[in-house]
């Protein structure tokens, strides 16, 4: 794969050649039951979702990649959705990508991207590790929203309106104004979903997501934002923009991200509170694993409230191998099976499900 | 046809000679034909901020318009008030080179540095709709600027560039901007809100927050920013003209005329960015300009008409061209 220059057109040429989950070969099983413990690696089980993992981000390199899809096997992680790019323009997403499509090929026993339905039923029918795409802060975008088909098409299933500043949608949650969307962000909401997209809405600003939500007409996401009521954060979300997600259909997903936590040294028991404080808010349908480990520097302007890394995960919740600490505290808590399901994946899946086209074609 | 009496008209065109005219925006196509437009219309120095569709943008790498300017002798590529003066000595128009929006560069204001040693010495920051920076004069909902507008508008600040905002960006980003700024702030184009009710026309309080600065507005002769219907006259501008200075003064207001000469536009616009509440929706209607103000050769009858209307000498000089002259020394000058 070069490092030259990709125009639009090779772009959607390289991924639309079949790039990314074909035929999977894996055993047929009848769905098992969840099988606790790192050693074990659960087959046919319901899925396990995280929605963004940005230490597999394609731009780490292909050793830290596979690292990261090593550790989501050994956590039974089925579905992990990985950033390809954040404020990038055109050409580094593009390349980001293709990057990462070229990662999951390479591991093709163990990983499989995921765009379509038929990659959902298919990853769930294998032991290989689902990858999705997402992209964020649409500058790869800017006045074209034909770029958000060219995008579908080469695989991508999560677009976030916002990458925590202004853009030409509107407003970022790390900004001090709060506007609401512009005219081509309610058109770049209809356009992800018209393209058979999700709508990601972390990092967008509170008024500008809350217009979003009501001009949506299919589920959004929120891949990585708490609950404002028990941690006030401009990245997590008030009552009313968690009201307003789960009236469309869709999940917040709880983060692992420091900031957005109380306290100086949270453990996976404050995960685990957001979790359920949206659960009770919304409903248990409305609620899925975010996590968002990260290691690279996040604050753009000195006024941004965030963190330099490296960022104090939770000691029990640090990457994506450590997925049983979190589903311990929630069975401590009273979690039965049923509602497990839901929010380790069942939930998000259903999002992703609505969404996304049948198949490549 | 001519809107004035020959009397008047031949005294006006010798003292309009005689004078330095400065026009503080234009979106003509920059090519032989604008150069010698402007200098059958005794127009000194021009802002040229147009833009052809798709081309690389003003003052970059390569850019059609710095080879023009480089390579024509009967045109001076003015990057300082000297070049301006040299340019007149010659008898030859100066090209001062201007973007309309600030999103050329990306995500990273330090680009600012190059494109400004190319030759860009004025900078708008939003047009029409709403981008990194700040908000835009058609958006639903208008706020001020983003984190990254203010290093923006710092570094546009540091290099000496005329920040020019309102018209195009929205009021609250135009303010904010205005806060923030050490040095005269200008709106290179628009028109009084008070007199044409359009999004794209600007508040009185705009206007006296940019003559507060000691900066300039320039009156935009845009035929749709002038009047609701039918085709305006070359008095429709006298009277934004002579509004804007009745409400700051003589030395805070200037010609913004924003021709687009040359430019082949046609078909449907698009809604988006042009709202109907603002401009004629289809490109055609774009070009007809003002009766009596229809291309450079017509600017003397703007110095006619402020003659007319009792306008002094000093005055006339400021209006068509000292006071753009006065903020460039000011802003670009250390």
């Amino acid at each position: 794969m070069s490092d030259g220059q990709v125009s639009r057109r090779e772009f959607v040429g390289l991924t639309a050649a079949g790039l990314g989950a074909a035929a999977l070969r894996g055993p047929d099983l009848d769905a098992a039951e969840v099988v606790d413990g790192p050693q074990s690696r659960p087959v046919g089980v319901r899925p396990r979702v995280v929605a963004t993992n940005p230490m597999a981000s394609p731009g780490r390199g292909f050793e830290d990649f596979k690292a990261e899809v090593e550790r989501a096997a050994d956590s039974g992680v089925t579905l992990m959705g990985v950033p390809v790019a954040t404020t990038e323009p055109f050409e580094p997403a593009a390349r980001n990508l293709l990057r990462l499509q070229e990662f999951v090929s390479r591991l093709e026993d163990r990983a499989a991207m995921a765009g379509t339905v038929e990659d959902l039923d298919a990853i769930s029918h294998s032991d290989r590790t689902g990858i999705f795409a997402t992209l964020g802060g649409m500058t790869m975008v800017v006045e074209d929203l034909e770029v958000i088909s060219d995008f579908r098409k080469a695989g991508v299933g999560v677009f976030a309106l916002s990458a925590n500043w202004r853009n030409w949608n509107g407003d970022g949650c790390l900004e001090d104004t709060d506007v609401a969307l512009t005219e081509l962000g309610v058109m770049a909401v209809r356009a992800v979903e018209r393209a058979g997209a999700v709508v990601d809405l972390s990092g967008a600003g509170r008024r500008s997501s809350l217009q979003a939500m009501e001009v949506a007409e299919s589920p959004v996401v929120f891949s990585s934002s708490n609950a404002s009521a028990l941690h006030p954060h401009p990245r997590n979300l008030t009552d009313d923009q968690i009201s307003a997600c789960a009236a469309t259909g869709g999940v917040v997903c709880v983060s692992a991200f420091p900031a957005l936590l109380a306290g100086s040294e949270p453990t996976a028991a404050e995960v685990a509170r957001h979790l359920e404080y949206i659960a009770e808010r919304a409903g248990p349908e409305h609620v899925a694993l975010g996590l968002d480990f990260d290691d690279r520097p996040r604050a753009r302007f000195p006024s941004d409230p965030l963190p330099e890394p490296p960022y104090r995960y939770p000691p029990d919740l640090s990457d994506v191998s450590e997925l049983d600490n979190l589903l311990a505290v929630l069975r401590e808590r009273g979690y039965g099976k049923r509602n497990l399901e839901a929010l380790t994946g069942g939930n998000l899946i259903r999002v992703l499900r609505e969404a996304w086209p049948r198949t490549r074609g | 046809m001519t809107p004035f009496d020959s009397g008047l008209l031949a005294e006006a065109r010798a003292f309009h000679d005689e004078i330095t005219v400065v026009n503080g925006m234009d979106g003509s196509e920059v090519n032989e034909d604008l150069v010698a437009n402007l200098r059958a219309g005794g127009v000194d120095a021009n802002l040229a901020g147009g833009l052809r569709g798709g081309e690389r943008p003003l003052v970059s790498l390569g850019s059609p318009h710095l080879r023009f300017v480089r390579e024509n002798e009967q045109v001076v590529h003015a990057r300082s008030v000297e070049d301006v003066a040299a340019a007149r000595k010659a008898g030859v128009p100066a090209l001062v080179f201007t973007w309309q929006r600030s999103d050329y560069i990306g995500q990273d204001p330090s680009r600012l540095t190059g494109f400004h040693a190319l030759g860009l010495r004025n900078c708008g920051l939003v047009y029409n709709v709403g981008n990194y920076v700040g908000s835009g004069c058609v958006d639903p909902d208008q706020g001020g600027l983003s984190k990254f507008g203010r290093e923006v508008v710092e570094r546009i600040h540091h290099l000496r560039i005329v920040l020019d905002v309102g018209g195009h960006s929205a009021e609250a980003t135009a303010l904010e901007a205005i806060e923030m700024s050490p040095r005269p702030v200008v709106c290179t184009h628009a028109n009084p809100r008070a007199l044409r009710d359009n999004p794209r026309n600007i508040s009185d309080r705009l206007i006296q927050a940019i003559a507060e600065t000691g900066g300039v507005v320039g009156i935009c002769a845009f035929n749709y920013f002038l009047v609701r219907e039918g085709r305006a006259t070359v008095q429709h501008y006298l009277d934004h003209l002579e509004y804007a200075v009745e409400l700051v003064g003589p030395d805070h207001v200037g010609l913004g005329i924003d021709f687009i000469l040359g430019r082949e536009i046609s078909g449907r616009a698009d809604p988006r960015r042009f709202p109907p509440e603002a401009y004629p929706q289809r490109y055609e209607d774009w070009m007809i300009y003002p009766s009596g103000l229809t291309d450079f050769t017509d600017v003397s009858n703007v110095t006619a008409g402020l003659m007319e209307r009792g306008y002094s000498p000093e005055d006339i000089r400021k209006i068509m061209g000292e006071n753009w002259l006065r903020v460039w020394r000011e802003v670009w000058e250390e």
